[in-house]
Order: structure tokens, then sequence, then C-alpha cells
């Protein structure tokens, strides 16, 4: 539709004469075939680098966001395990453990790159909350599991706020 | 240089751990083993050596129960003189030193 809007405009012009000035010239100056090699391989160098720069980029976004996938996998495996009976403090220690290090883990990476994000000390947080109320007594105690499903839930949305920061960046 | 005092939880104590009081317990914990190579490292100048590797699981009832009573009873001298060896478990020595102690 924008094409044939712009070739009526141009045969327009074209019958208005506004191109009767211009004046093509079958020489080619050295000159000339220089500034078009030249400008033809910045072109090329610019395309290539540009590219391969957002490429790299979306992949390290995508490597560290599956990162953050990991770890609300993590919480998911703990909200399934308090959600039993078979909730003890042997089980519960374990998962809390492997999220623990999940944690470290992506705080150690994203330092290693350009994505760090003050907001991993709240991960810390929420761990430690889950921590402190889920391994208290041998076996969980029922009421407490509401609790921590809510600060399942806060951590969650923690991490997808992570992820959106580092989308945007 | 004397060496330092040590535990190793897992071989002095016990590998399967307990909760606030009861078998494995940190209060027994406390009582048989923490408390008195506390004193022994205390009395002859020394730092105590804490190796956590090998026992599990650490609740927050039984760090409270063992290292918070610890440091209920002596205060800031625990922070000094306690040094903490673990591969596994740094995240429990960053419990211990931020929840338990507040240091």
């Amino acid at each position: 539709m924008i094409a044939i809007i712009f070739f009526f405009f141009i045969r327009a012009l074209y019958c208005q004469c506004w191109f009767s000035s211009i004046i093509f010239s079958q020489e080619i100056l050295p000159l000339d075939a220089l500034n078009i090699f030249v400008s033809g391989v910045i072109a090329v160098w610019l395309g290539w680098y540009i590219t391969r720069k957002l490429t790299e980029q979306r992949f390290l976004k995508e490597f560290i966001i599956k990162d953050i996938c990991r770890i609300e996998e993590q919480i998911e495996s703990f909200e399934k395990l308090i959600n039993t009976n078979n909730a003890t403090l042997q089980s519960i220690f374990a998962e809390l453990n492997d999220l623990k290090h999940k944690i470290e883990r992506f705080d150690r990476t994203t330092k290693l790159t350009l994505f760090s994000c003050n907001d991993v000390n709240y991960l810390n947080i929420y761990h430690t909350k889950l921590y402190k109320i889920s391994t208290e007594e041998i076996n969980l105690p029922a009421d407490s599991r509401n609790e921590l499903q809510s600060i399942c839930d806060d951590f969650v949305v923690c991490l997808r706020k992570i992820v959106c920061k580092i989308n945007n960046m | 240089m004397e060496k330092n005092v040590s535990i190793n939880i897992a071989t002095d104590f016990s590998k399967n751990l307990g909760v606030r009081v009861g078998p494995s317990s940190g209060e027994t914990f406390f009582e048989e083993i923490l408390n008195k190579k506390y004193i022994e490292a205390k009395d002859t100048n020394r730092q105590l050596e804490i190796n956590l590797d090998g026992a599990s699981p650490y609740g927050s009832s039984f760090l409270d129960q063992s290292f918070g009573k610890l440091f209920r009873e002596y205060g800031k001298d625990v922070v000094d003189r306690i040094i903490f060896k673990t591969q596994y478990f740094n995240w429990i020595v960053d419990i211990i030193k931020q929840e338990i102690w507040k240091s």
C-alpha cells in the first residue's frame, strides 16, 4: 500500500518536471569507485558487528533467564514437598540447600555479566524466611503451610520481576 | 602456636541432627560438646574451629538452641572466637552470624 502511494508520488513529481535538472553522468571517477567500495565495506562490517552483538546479548539474557527458571522450579519442588504429609526436617533441609546453591550460582553468574541485579538480596531474604519457618520442627506443622505458601508466591513474583528487568536491559 | 580447639559435628556428635530438644538436639549438642569446648578454648586463649560438613539437617531450632544459647551466655566473644569450616554449608554459617548472632 505504501509502495503504491510512493509510486504515484514519484510519478506526480516526474510529471511536474522535478527530475529534469538531474543529470546522470556515465563516467565513473576513481574517487567514486573508492567511495562506493569503502561505503560498502563499512555497511557490511557494521551490519555484521551489530547483528553479532545483538545476538550475543540475546543469548546471554536467555542463558541467565534459564538460571532463574531453574530457581523457580526448585521453589515449586519445595512447594510440592510442603503440601505432602512426608515433609520431614531432613527432606525440607535438602530442598532448601539445593535452592540456596542455585541462588548463589545465579548471583555469581550475574556478577560476571552486565546483568548484575540488586534484587538477588531479596531472593536470599525469602530463602531465609522459608528456612526459619520450615526447619523449626522434625515434622512440618500443618498450620505453617499457608505462611510458607505465601512466601513462595512472593519469592516467585520477585524472580519474575528480575526476568523483566533483565529482558529490558 | 598451639592448635585450635576443634569440633567436627558429624564425628564428635551426630550425623543426623535433631531440633531444639530431644535426641541429637541443639540442647544436647550445647550441653555435651559445644559449651565444654568453648570454655576450653577460652581458658587456653585459643580459637574454636567447628566443622559443619557431614552432618545434617541444620534446622533453625538446632542452631538457635546451640549457637544461639552460646551467644546468649558468653556474648560477643563467641563471634570472635569461633571459626566455622565448611565446603557445603556456607549459607548456614551466614544464618548463624546474621540471624542467630545478629553480628
